[in-house]
């Protein structure tokens, strides 16, 4: 009976450790952590089917073999359970190797000799399978596959909770159809770095993009097609852009570049090759190649002194104000026609 | 003869019924109704089904009927409605041996395999 409930309160302690962590790599260390009082195991594994990353969490004693041995295991259980052949090439592995406590008993020569794996149902989809690993044969009883079944079903329940706080973090920050930052997350990086230039006397340029005649073509082509060509701009974008720049979806075809520590030149040569880009990268409607065309307006501290980050892209506006004006598919700059503020004078 | 055979797949769902009930009474115990109606459905949509009876199989957290194959089964024969759960039985046996090697297994192969008999005994009759 001591057995029982001492193995009891193991339990609940797995479990609220599991149900306080919400990243999938802290819950496996804090069940993995716990497990072997509770089990005769040499390791805890966890493969998620949405990423493919096997997680094993192992006894530092424990040989390649044995990991390997897991793997295979648990990637062949995952597989049977969701009626496809799995590929070890397929998989992300990552092994966590420490020290198991209380030290296992009856250990055999560093073979899975058995094993219990649940899968992990929300919904009556699989997220994943779990499982325990023991070098001992017959390790498992009735009680353990219990426990390990409450384990399987609180894990789950944490990884739900956790897709959700990772989805609702993913719409706070990108845009959903370009996968481009979206309109609000654009605003505090544009501060932060606004500030940073202004504090730490760096170039800021800014880059305003709006693809020619957009609406046209959605009249043409219809709303299905109006947002491939959007999709289409932002990997342009992407692609045309270095790795410490930043572009965001500012609303409906515009979007924004944000070039830390670049002056104007360089941002001209940028936004250049993203109209280049875009004229040379047709897309194919059915039979027909659509040639997409954009117009770009660049501000740039400290070719400009704007009071805040609201009014340097104010300035990239006005600048692809005038491209358009200019007849489209071209890229204009903004020039101040007033004398420095403040700010540019402390800068300069 | 038409009778007879509903008469005897009539013992035979009753028997499978009862068979499938003491799984699920062991199984919920062990590893709760989630994962009992998953595997049940696993091994239900991996057996095969000449005679569609498979598809009146009800399986839900409260349990699993043959209520529905009961009501379905006077056209067909009874080694084919035997076959068909016994198919049921054995591919539910085997997802427990791969997912918990003979854990769940240990505990009802004494109360399963003795129905199982009796089933091709009926089936022979």
């Amino acid at each position: 009976m001591r057995i029982i409930f001492k193995n009891l309160r193991i339990l609940s302690t797995i479990i609220n450790a599991i149900h306080s962590n919400v990243e999938l790599p802290k819950i496996i260390e804090a069940a993995g952590s716990k497990l072997p009082h509770l089990f005769n195991i040499s390791a805890f594994s966890i493969l998620l089917r949405k990423d493919l990353d096997l997680y094993i969490y192992c006894d530092e004693s424990t040989s390649q073999l044995f990991t390997d041995e897991v793997a295979r295991n648990t990637i062949k259980t995952l597989g049977f359970l969701i009626g496809e052949q799995l590929r070890p090439e397929q998989i992300r592995t990552h092994i966590e190797r420490k020290r198991f406590e209380p030290r296992r008993m009856g250990s055999s020569g560093g073979r899975l000799k058995s094993h219990i794996s649940l899968p992990l149902i929300n919904e009556g989809k699989v997220l994943g399978c779990a499982s325990l690993n023991s070098e001992t044969p017959n390790a498992f009883d009735a009680q353990a596959l219990q426990f390990f079944s409450l384990i399987a079903y609180q894990t789950t329940s944490s990884m739900k909770a956790s897709q959700v706080i990772s989805s609702m973090k993913d719409m706070a920050v990108y845009d959903t159809l370009t996968r481009l930052y979206n309109r609000s997350h654009l605003n505090q990086v544009l501060e932060a770095e606004f500030k940073k230039a202004l504090i730490e006397k760096h170039p800021l340029s800014v880059i305003m993009v709006d693809i020619d005649h957009f609406k046209a073509i959605n009249d043409r082509y219809g709303h299905d097609e109006g947002d491939r060509f959007l999709v289409h701009v932002a990997s342009l974008l992407k692609a045309s852009l270095r790795k410490h720049d930043i572009v965001a979806r500012f609303g409906g075809e515009e979007f924004v570049v944000v070039l830390p520590r670049t002056i104007m030149k360089d941002a001209l040569v940028i936004a250049e090759r993203i109209r280049r880009s875009a004229e040379g990268t047709p897309l194919a409607v059915g039979k027909e190649e659509v040639h997409l065309t954009v117009s770009l307006g660049i501000a740039a501290i400290p070719a400009v002194w704007p009071e805040s980050k609201e009014e340097l892209i104010k300035f990239a506006d006005t600048a692809l104000y005038e491209a358009k004006g200019k007849g489209r598919n071209r890229v204009c700059f903004y020039v101040s026609t007033n004398p420095p503020s403040t700010k540019g004078v402390l800068w300069g | 003869m038409g009778r007879k055979r509903t008469k005897i797949n009539l013992e035979l769902i009753d028997l499978y019924s009862s068979l499938l009930n003491e799984v699920w009474g062991k199984g919920s115990e062990l590893i709760g109704e989630t994962l009992l109606v998953f595997f049940t459905l696993l091994a239900i949509n991996r057996t095969p089904d000449k005679t569609s009876i498979l598809r009146g199989i009800q399986v839900s957290e409260d349990g699993i009927s043959l209520e529905i194959v009961r009501k379905q089964c006077q056209d067909v024969s009874p080694d084919d409605v035997h076959r068909a759960l016994q198919g049921v039985v054995k591919n539910l046996f085997n997802v427990f041996t791969v997912i918990t090697e003979n854990v769940i297994n240990r505990e009802l192969f004494s109360t399963v395999l003795p129905k199982l008999r009796e089933a091709e005994k009926i089936v022979s009759r």
